[in-house]
């Protein structure tokens, strides 16, 4: 899963965003690591749309200007915690074999 | 002020295809002045404007052909086009079987180099590197430079006599892949790599025909005056995408029709400059590809509607 989709998916488990929305706490949630340009988010939206993780959830016009609203599918969210999970793993995996290295290198000198 | 930078970013957004602008572009502009209030601007920033043109190409791209084909026959574009390039390269451009000048009244080399192979297999060679090493941008770029390099080249031997450019028929079907590849990205691993060395060996096969001239030196053109295994190759794959669609295999079936574009383009170019391919016949392959060719861009643009393929293999589990 590429950085922005994982982001995208990530501000939408807390409910309906709409786009400037999901761009700042893509940037909240990441520590300012991942700013989204608005751009690669339509492209992400549309794309994760299609595939069934995300829908529209309908438009709002506040002060002039139009927000499209965009929440998290039951499919988006199994993806997202296959994800995690994935990640998980992976961080199980370094962690333990950095536990594991002095007792290796001792090992090694013996 | 605001209406003003909403004026810029509608005619901004007039890069992409209308059809998307009727379905998203309120959202899209309302996100972009968000944006914009938020860091108190007044203009879009370059990267913005960049940004939205190449998005935006993109889109009009998507609805001439999906991207799933686009980028699949950019990968076979690319690694064809490479292994075409290299294998013209190493057989008529610098062939270091052969001692000396194969053809001291007319030819002139170019250091070691018999053609102007040497170019293109670079550049080739280049774009798959940055390919393959996640560059794509940089692939892009050194493919126009390949297109840009080829358009001279039907031009070269008059301008300085005696130095030999590869073929005109090569250098259309160069040229038609490198556009192919552009308009897609290409995958990167190992089978990239592997269909590289794949195509290379088809094209030095298409050099080992009967009229190959063994021990003597096989000019570009060499690749399409023999018994027309390029023809055939085309012919067996032109029969394997009916196949694919027979059985409803759209997506692969015009990645094949995408990837023979560029040929059936140079068996026309070839026809109309008189050359006659041995064993076949230009329209049988031309034909049916630019069939296939309107047919993907119907489906791209979503007005023509195929069979999806239906799975039988659960009916006979649960007959078994």
């Amino acid at each position: 899963m590429r950085e922005p989709v994982f982001w995208i998916l990530t501000a939408l488990t807390q409910g309906r965003q709409h786009g400037y929305a999901i761009i700042q706490d893509a940037s909240r949630l990441s520590g300012g690591a991942v700013v989204l340009p608005v751009t690669t988010l339509y492209a992400s939206l549309e794309r994760l749309e299609k595939e069934g993780l995300v829908r529209a959830d309908g438009d709002e016009v506040v002060s002039g200007r139009v927000r499209r609203y965009f929440a998290l599918t039951p499919a988006g969210e199994s993806r997202l915690v296959l994800e995690a999970d994935r990640l998980e793993a992976k961080v199980f995996t370094v962690r333990s074999q950095l536990s594991l290295r002095p007792a290796l290198i001792l090992g090694g000198i013996a | 002020m605001r209406s003003a930078l909403e004026a810029r970013y509608r005619r901004l957004l007039a890069w992409y295809p209308k059809q998307w602008r009727v379905m998203h572009e309120d959202a899209f502009l309302g996100t972009l002045l968000d944006v914009a209030d938020a860091e108190h601007r007044g203009t879009p920033t370059r990267d913005e404007c960049t940004s939205i043109m190449v998005h935006g190409v993109a889109a009009r791209l998507d609805r001439l052909v999906v991207p799933e084909i686009r980028n699949a026959g950019s990968t076979i574009a690319l690694t064809a086009g490479t292994g075409i390039a290299v294998t013209e390269f190493v057989i008529s451009s610098w062939a270091p079987w052969l001692a000396g000048n194969p053809a001291p009244g007319s030819l002139t080399q170019i250091g070691p180099f018999y053609d102007t192979g040497f170019v293109f297999a670079g550049l080739w060679m280049i774009a798959l590197i940055a390919a393959l090493s996640g560059r794509w941008a940089v692939g892009r770029v050194v493919l126009v430079l390949s297109i840009a390099a080829a358009i001279p080249m039907p031009f070269l031997y008059r301008l300085t006599p005696g130095i030999w450019p590869v073929d005109n028929a090569t250098l259309v079907l160069l040229v038609g892949f490198a556009l192919v590849a552009i308009v897609g990205r290409p995958r990167r691993g190992v089978f990239t790599g592997g269909a590289f060395v794949g195509w290379g060996l088809l094209a030095a096969l298409a050099y080992c025909t009967p009229s190959f001239p063994y021990g003597q030196w096989a000019s570009s053109r060499s690749l399409w005056s023999g018994v027309g295994m390029f023809w055939y190759g085309a012919l067996v794959l032109l029969a394997t995408a009916v196949g694919f669609a027979l059985t409803r295999r759209w997506n692969t079936a015009f990645t094949i029709v995408l990837s023979l574009t560029p040929l059936a383009v140079t068996f026309a170019a070839n026809e109309i400059q008189g050359i006659v391919i041995q064993n076949g016949t230009a329209a049988a392959i031309t034909i049916p590809v630019g069939i296939g060719v309107l047919l993907l861009f119907l489906y791209s643009s979503g007005r023509l509607i195929l069979p999806t393929r239906t799975r039988r293999r659960s009916l006979f589990k649960s007959v078994r």
